[in-house]
């Protein structure tokens, strides 16, 4: 993937991947989008701007929890985890947008352009 | 090395949040920019200025938009969701205190709770964190706790409860005494479960140690709030005398009442109050 995807796309999968990312380990706000960056090939791109409002709105929805802990280079940093709520919003999540990309693939035939 | 947190504190003007809270903010985004110009630089690319194509104003917006509400209850939990429970938990323990409720009308009662408690459980994803995390799960720790004084008071005279236990904690601690020892007991036992309920709903919603324990806590809350406080009032009131001085009544009151119960909730709260249980 080369090309990067509009914001408003971006905005809409970015609880999915943020959830995504947190289930495997805390994080904290730099490496999500670092990482987020890197599997995507730098398809989806989220900036300062974008990714804290999301990060404090799933916090307030008690997906996440934020706490503060230094980093292997020492400096304090708030790491993200999820709560059982964030986990249990995963598998919903990612079955919706499944379908929505299927229903997208019936009407445009997306996966064959 | 540009100090960050003087940057970003100074773009920030316009973000309206309690002093803590915003404080936490400029430290993550002034933690985020620092890591960014670290990577830059390590990468040998020029630092961009990052710091100046970011739209402070409609961040500012966005980040309070994003906490607001946090910490405190939403106009719907304040005007609709708690003032009802308040009501329906009132008029319960009205009931409660009165020996003449049918109960029919008790049965009643605990429906609507329940009724209320789901449908506010179903709408738990609009609510925010203190409701979702302390009120909801303290108020079905509550109901819980209600309908177990209820059921043992198909056993037990509720009345001879109030009067001997609250009036005279001491005499529970006298083994050859009268209280309705067994009353007491019975409803200490239960807190444990209480405990647990309200600890291992909090922790569902995402709820910190302290949230899970007051969670837990509440129907031992409100008892201790309601024998400790108003008892003693209305006993002076209509004129009951106590059998000891106020000390030992105080005393004595604290133990049976505060940290008997307070002991007995968190052993039912501690498997839910391990930081690797909000991880879970």
């Amino acid at each position: 993937m080369s090309k990067r995807i509009r914001s408003k796309i971006a905005r809409g999968s970015g609880e999915l991947a943020v959830l995504s990312l947190l289930a495997e380990q805390p994080l904290y706000g730099f490496e999500i989008a670092k990482r987020i960056g890197e599997r995507t090939g730098g398809a989806l791109n989220f900036t300062l701007a974008s990714l804290y409002p999301l990060l404090y709105e799933m916090e307030k929805r008690g997906w996440l929890v934020g706490y503060w802990q230094p980093n292997q280079a020492g400096r304090d940093r708030r790491y993200y985890r999820l709560t059982a709520a964030g986990r249990g919003q995963l598998a919903p999540l990612r079955q919706e947008w499944r379908s929505f990309f299927q229903a997208l693939d019936a009407l445009a035939g997306v996966s064959h352009a | 090395m540009p100090d960050w947190k003087k940057l970003v504190e100074e773009r920030l003007t316009t973000l309206r949040l309690p002093p803590s809270a915003k404080q936490d903010v400029v430290a993550e985004l002034a933690a985020h920019l620092e890591d960014s110009a670290s990577a830059d630089r390590a990468s040998n690319e020029p630092v961009r200025p990052a710091i100046a194509h970011i739209p402070w104003c409609k961040l500012a917006n966005a980040i309070e938009h994003s906490k607001r509400e946090q910490g405190t209850m939403n106009r719907r939990s304040k005007t609709f969701w708690f003032p009802a429970m308040a009501i329906l938990f009132a008029l319960g323990l009205i009931l409660l205190l009165r020996d003449s409720a049918a109960v029919l009308q008790r049965l009643i009662w605990m429906a609507c709770m329940a009724m209320l408690l789901c449908t506010a459980a179903s709408e738990a994803k609009r609510l925010n964190r203190r409701t979702r995390c302390f009120w909801l799960p303290g108020f079905v720790s509550l109901t819980a706790a209600s309908v177990w004084l209820f059921d043992i008071d198909i056993v037990y005279d509720p009345s001879l409860f109030f009067r001997q236990i609250s009036l005279h904690p001491q005499d529970l601690l006298r083994w050859n005494s009268a209280s309705p020892r067994s009353f007491y007991f019975m409803w200490l036992i239960a807190q444990v479960a209480f405990g647990a309920l309200g600890a291992f709903f909090s922790s569902r919603a995402g709820g910190t140690r302290s949230a899970r324990f007051l969670a837990g806590a509440f129907p031992a809350m409100v008892i201790v709030g309601t024998y400790v406080g108003l008892v003693p009032i209305t006993a002076r009131i209509s004129g009951q005398a106590f059998t000891s001085p106020l000390a030992a009544y105080l005393g004595s009151a604290m133990l049976v009442w505060v940290a008997a119960p307070a002991i007995a909730v968190l052993a039912g709260a501690s498997p839910f109050l391990s930081e690797s249980n909000i991880a879970r």
